[in-house]
């Protein structure tokens, strides 16, 4: 008896070991190993969305760099408060702590994107069996890695003026998710590695249901085999948004050809969605003025073509700007003082021969609360009538619009034929409420093109990147006038690059 | 009427008013089980079960009157409090714990003549698991029910969470002794363990050692009145251990359900699944003496040890180009070597039975050194990829070094004519005003020159005084609160004293701290790095045995009362804020301790 005991005893120990392995296998609750989660379809489309949640942070596009502290650093608010997050900023101190740590943080957030992207795509290359859809899948991640490589390269990088400065020092274009450091590229590098990565994502894209079908459609057929990348094609990085990025990229290459540059990928949008079907057309005049304040749309929402779509956008905005039912922190708000709004009316919208009182976005994105002195920005602001099936607008931040392709075909234009580019300025215009601006005008339509993106991109983000690009000065008010200068448009890069990284600091850095 | 100060502070007087809760409730139902069992003279199983169930409840309330929800506070400006559904808060979180361990050893033991054998064999298992959920809730039109059932919404932009977790570990052990004529002494061990946290396909890894020891004062030729006894002891060992997540050697990703992606669940990465990653392995060997003197009123032991550690694991810090979400990545960093003493001394200083009094104090010496031997392969490709590029080289780890030094660059004061710091740069002679990582030098060794404990007991009568001390010595330490308070001070919150009166203002001004002008961050140089010597008072108690004789009219064998106290003081040459990214707490305690 004592014996069998003993055994019993020293056998189950031994039991416990080899089938223990197994039981030892626990994952954290919410935890999914790679290997896992990228072998279904559905963790496939979290891993992309995944991408997509870092861009929708306040200190990415829900906020620093779409509507807040980019619009800053366009001095489209006066921040006298000197306990203002973006006071510094506003002053162009890169020096300061707190502003370089907030930078740090706009990098870093960039590079977690592009580090999953890269994760994702090398676990695709084993997987796609399970998957459907899988070229739409490798398309967006290709074509957001090298979207995110052009936000950080235009942030960041060094102002190019002619073809010669193309050769300076960027940043690092990051193809793995690995341990080894990356050298920076050349400004004519990055873009090139970019271009290529929009171009393999095009041809994926080929079957992209944007090309038949509205934007915001969900062309699921089943519920039960969902794939969240069917739907709402305009909040992903879409066929149509991969040829806006290749404008974008060619306006960086400095590449305005009607064969192969900037011009060729504007015509191209703009005639593969003449026909309407994608609901990528310039927002109508009822729809603008809506039926009252609650009901108008304010984002331009069908010239929207590629957008990011933030969920509590309204509470966010809400605060930043005190909309109606938003309470915000003294320190964090943009407010629009009865000083700035008549700058607004005076100087940026109203001022001749190409401004008017009849602009849309000068009426209607400004609106004073009652009892207050200040026009809070009404851009994102929430609307009332949520009833239909395409609603007048959604919590989104455009990331490329309609109107930035005409412009971009306008720019193409200027000194090769002045009154063309005047012909794609005014498209735009007679959608904003203001008259044409007759062809005598042709010979200044490189200042009137600025002073309409001025007014077009105000809570996009884009202004200040576009007169970096351009290195234009910025020009505020009457009063203010910021010079162009590398001092204000290159941004510092984070020191720990050249801590662990192979690059040395260069002098202008 | 609104509570708020005529500036438009809140009322702190009017707030205490108001009804207020933030209460947790836990219970704990704890089963202990023991079995031991003589199955013959040789044979003895033993085995514990331990079982602990817990639930636990909170809520807190916050009433809709109080002065946070005042227009005032929350905007700045405006009068009155906010809309009623805006108003007044409630909390409420359950969780439930459970945790599982048992244990089972069989031991044989055996007298032949002179040998004496011993062999234990036996296994451990334990299982935790913890679930847990929680929501807010809002609008409270007033305070007379402090019930979610009365609040008029969920809390605006909140959302219920929930977390749970599990762990598992297993582990089985064998230990042998065997001892010849009370003279000579041979162990040995092993274990093999695993743990549902280990990162790895393979959840399991083995450890073993072995030892022998030599009663020297049990020899023949061994006479001496002054030695007691003496003990000569070495023993070699294997172990190891796995201080990764598993998410740091596996890629993983999270899912994030605090925002969605329009109508997707977004999952992120977790961190750098290193592939490489090994467990960190430490075959050390130990030679050591005891001795005991004078009527056993002095016991000495003396140890000596040197520790090889291969595979050590740390945190490698990368470029964040690299996109890891913590900056970092766990490496195996190559192999380190620890070598140290330690001695501990235990003296009954005073024996006086008729006083009965006696007073015996224990002192513990101890130092210790690490050096980097080797640095991985994968880590040396990273250092050379890092300097291909620059014209002077800097590795972040170095062979032959110990791995607590404290790189900084040399700081040479501050300038009094212009309020900036001057640094000198790595070659030993320039002197320049710029900050650059790469003149970092060795500037200090965090490691004390020596280290311990001191421990006191007093026992008088029925008193018993206990108080342990634990001291270091030598040592530098960078301080982070001078950098923090004086220097890179954000004056919209507290600061230094000295900020004020000790930087920098004009030109001829002889400082420690650089221009009070400037924001331009401090960055690590040896201006602040200081040489420390603690001394605390860790644990003290005092307690008083009762009379059991005069206790047992009351059918009580032993009545005892105790104080204690933790952290008393602390004595440091150097002034560090201390507390503030996690608290330290100072605890006295009262016990009783009764037996029938």
């Amino acid at each position: 008896m004592k014996q069998i005991l003993t055994f019993i005893t020293i056998f189950s120990c031994f039991l416990l070991l080899t089938s223990c392995n197994d039981w030892l296998d626990v994952t954290p609750q919410g935890d999914a190993e790679a290997e896992e989660l990228l072998s279904t379809t559905a963790g496939v489309n979290s891993a992309v969305a995944g991408l997509y949640y870092n861009l929708i942070q306040t200190n990415s596009h829900a906020g620093d760099l779409s509507f807040g502290t980019l619009d800053v650093l366009a001095q489209y608010y006066e921040v006298s408060d000197v306990n203002h997050q973006d006071y510094y900023f506003a002053q162009y101190d890169y020096n300061n702590i707190r502003v370089k740590s907030r930078i740090n943080s706009w990098w870093k957030n960039y590079y977690l994107s592009v580090a999953q992207a890269n994760q994702i795509l090398s676990e695709l290359d084993n997987n796609s069996g399970n998957i459907d859809t899988p070229e739409l899948f490798e398309g967006e991640l290709l074509a957001l890695r090298a979207f995110i490589h052009l936000q950080v390269y235009q942030l960041f990088g060094p102002v190019v003026q002619n073809q010669a400065d193309l050769e300076q020092k960027a940043i690092p274009y990051r193809y793995e998710f690995n341990e080894l450091p990356t050298e920076f590229l050349t400004c004519e590098q990055v873009l090139t590695n970019a271009k290529n990565d929009l171009l393999k994502a095009l041809e994926l894209l080929e079957n992209d249901p944007i090309r038949k079908g509205h934007k915001r459609l969900d062309n699921n057929e089943s519920m039960l085999a969902y794939n969240n990348i069917l739907a709402n094609r305009v909040g992903r990085l879409n066929y149509f948004a991969v040829m806006g990025m290749l404008v974008r990229v060619e306006q960086l290459l400095l590449n305005q050809s009607e064969t192969d540059g900037a011009f060729y990928w504007a015509n191209r949008i703009v005639k593969e969605t003449e026909s309407g079907d994608q609901n990528i057309a310039f927002t109508t005049k009822e729809e603008v003025e809506g039926s009252g304040p609650g009901a108008r749309d304010l984002l331009y929402s069908s010239e929207i073509i590629f957008s990011l779509h933030i969920n509590n956008l309204y509470k966010v905005a809400g605060k930043k700007f005190s909309l109606p039912g938003y309470n915000g922190k003294q320190g964090l708000m943009l407010t629009v003082n009865s000083a700035s709004f008549d700058n607004f009316v005076n100087y940026v919208y109203g001022r001749e021969p190409d401004g008017a009182g009849t602009d849309y976005r000068l009426n209607y994105w400004f609106n004073q609360n009652s009892g207050s002195s200040n026009f809070p920005f009404q851009k994102y602001r929430e609307p009332e009538d949520q009833n239909k099936i395409y609603k007048i607008s959604y919590p989104e931040v455009a990331v490329l619009r309609l109107s930035e392709i005409y412009y971009a075909m306008c720019e193409s234009k200027i000194n090769v034929d002045n009154v063309k580019a005047l012909e794609y300025l005014n498209e735009v215009r007679t959608k904003r409420g203001l008259p044409e601006l007759d062809n005598s005008e042709a010979d200044n339509v490189a200042i009137y093109l600025m002073r309409e993106r001025r007014k077009e991109f105000m809570g996009d983000g884009r202004t200040f990147l576009i007169n970096k690009r351009l290195f234009t000065n910025i020009e505020a008010s009457s009063s203010l006038n910021i010079e162009a200068s590398k001092a204000i448009f290159e941004l510092p890069i984070p020191e720990d690059e050249f801590t662990y990284g192979p690059e040395e600091k260069s002098s202008n850095n | 009427m609104l509570p708020l100060l005529s500036n438009g502070d809140t009322n702190p007087l009017f707030d205490a008013n108001l009804p207020f809760k933030d209460e947790t409730i836990s219970n704990n139902v704890i089963e202990r089980f023991n079995f031991d069992w003589n199955i013959n003279k040789a044979l003895r199983l033993k085995a514990s079960f331990y079982i602990n169930y817990g639930d636990s409840n909170s809520s807190s309330y916050r009433s809709p009157f109080s002065s946070s929800y005042t227009l005032k506070q929350i905007l700045d400006e405006g009068y009155g409090y906010l809309p009623v559904d805006k108003r007044g808060e409630m909390s409420k979180n359950d969780s439930k714990s459970l945790d599982v361990s048992s244990n089972v050893v069989l031991n044989y033991n055996k007298q032949i003549g002179n040998h004496t054998l011993f062999f234990g064999l036996g296994g451990e298992l334990e299982y935790r698991k913890y679930d847990g959920y929680g929501f807010s809730v809002q609008g409270f039109p007033n305070d007379k029910f402090q019930d979610v059932a009365f609040a008029m919404q969920y809390k605006e932009g909140s959302k219920p969470y929930s977390s749970s977790s599990k762990s598992k570990s297993v582990g089985v052990f064998l230990n042998g002794n065997y001892i010849y004529n009370d003279k000579y002494f041979a162990d040995l061990s092993i274990r093999y363990d695993g743990s549902s946290k280990f990162g790895a396909d393979n959840k399991f890894a083995a450890f073993w050692s072995v030892g022998g020891g030599w009663n020297i004062h049990k020899e023949n030729f061994f006479s001496n009145g002054f030695l007691e006894e003496l003990k000569l002891r070495y023993n070699y060992g294997v172990t190891g251990n796995q201080e990764f997540s598993a998410h740091q050697a596996i890629t993983t990703y999270a899912y994030r359900t605090d925002l969605l992606y329009d109508n997707t669940i977004s999952a992120t990465l977790k961190a750098y699944g290193n592939p490489n990653l090994k467990w960190q392995e430490q075959k050390s060997h130990n030679l050591g003496l005891d001795f005991v003197l004078k009527e056993g009123r002095i016991r000495t032991s003396l140890n000596y040890y040197q520790k090889r550690t291969t595979g050590m694991l740390a945190d490698i810090t990368v470029a964040p180009s690299l996109g890891f979400p913590s900056g970092t990545y766990k490496a195996n960093l190559g192999e380190i070597e620890n070598i140290g003493y330690e001695a501990n001394i235990n003296a009954v200083l005073i024996r006086n039975q008729e006083k009965d009094l006696e007073w015996g104090i224990g002192l513990q010496l101890a130092h210790n050194e690490s050096k980097i031997l080797k640095i991985s392969d994968a880590l040396k490709t990273i250092n050379d990829a890092n300097n291909a590029a620059k014209k002077v080289p800097g590795l972040v780890y170095e062979e032959g070094e110990s791995l607590t030094t404290i790189k900084a660059v040399k700081s040479l004061g501050i300038d009094p004519a212009t309020g900036e710091e001057l640094f000198l740069k790595k070659d030993g002679q320039t002197i320049t005003r710029i900050w650059d990582a790469e003149d970092k030098i060795i500037g200090g060794n965090s490691e004390p020159v020596l280290f311990g404990n001191i421990s006191n007991n007093l026992y008088y009568k029925s008193w018993n005084l206990n108080m342990v001390f634990t001291y270091s010595l030598g040592g530098d330490i960078y301080n982070q609160t001078v950098v923090d308070k004086i220097e890179n001070l954000n004056p919209n919150f507290n600061g230094d004293k000295r900020a004020l009166t000790n930087r920098w203002k004009k030109p001829g001004d002889e400082t420690s701290y650089k221009a009070i002008n400037t924001s331009d961050k401090t960055f690590i140089s040896t201006r602040f790095i200081q040489n420390q010597n603690i001394l605390q008072l860790s644990n003290l108690s005092l307690s008083y045995q009762f009379d059991s004789k005069k206790l047992s009219k009351y059918r009580i064998d032993a009545l005892r009362l105790s104080f204690y106290a933790n952290d008393l003081f602390r004595l440091s040459n150097v002034e560090v804020e201390r507390g503030t990214d996690y608290p330290f707490a100072r605890s006295f305690g009262f016990g009783l301790n009764v037996r029938f």
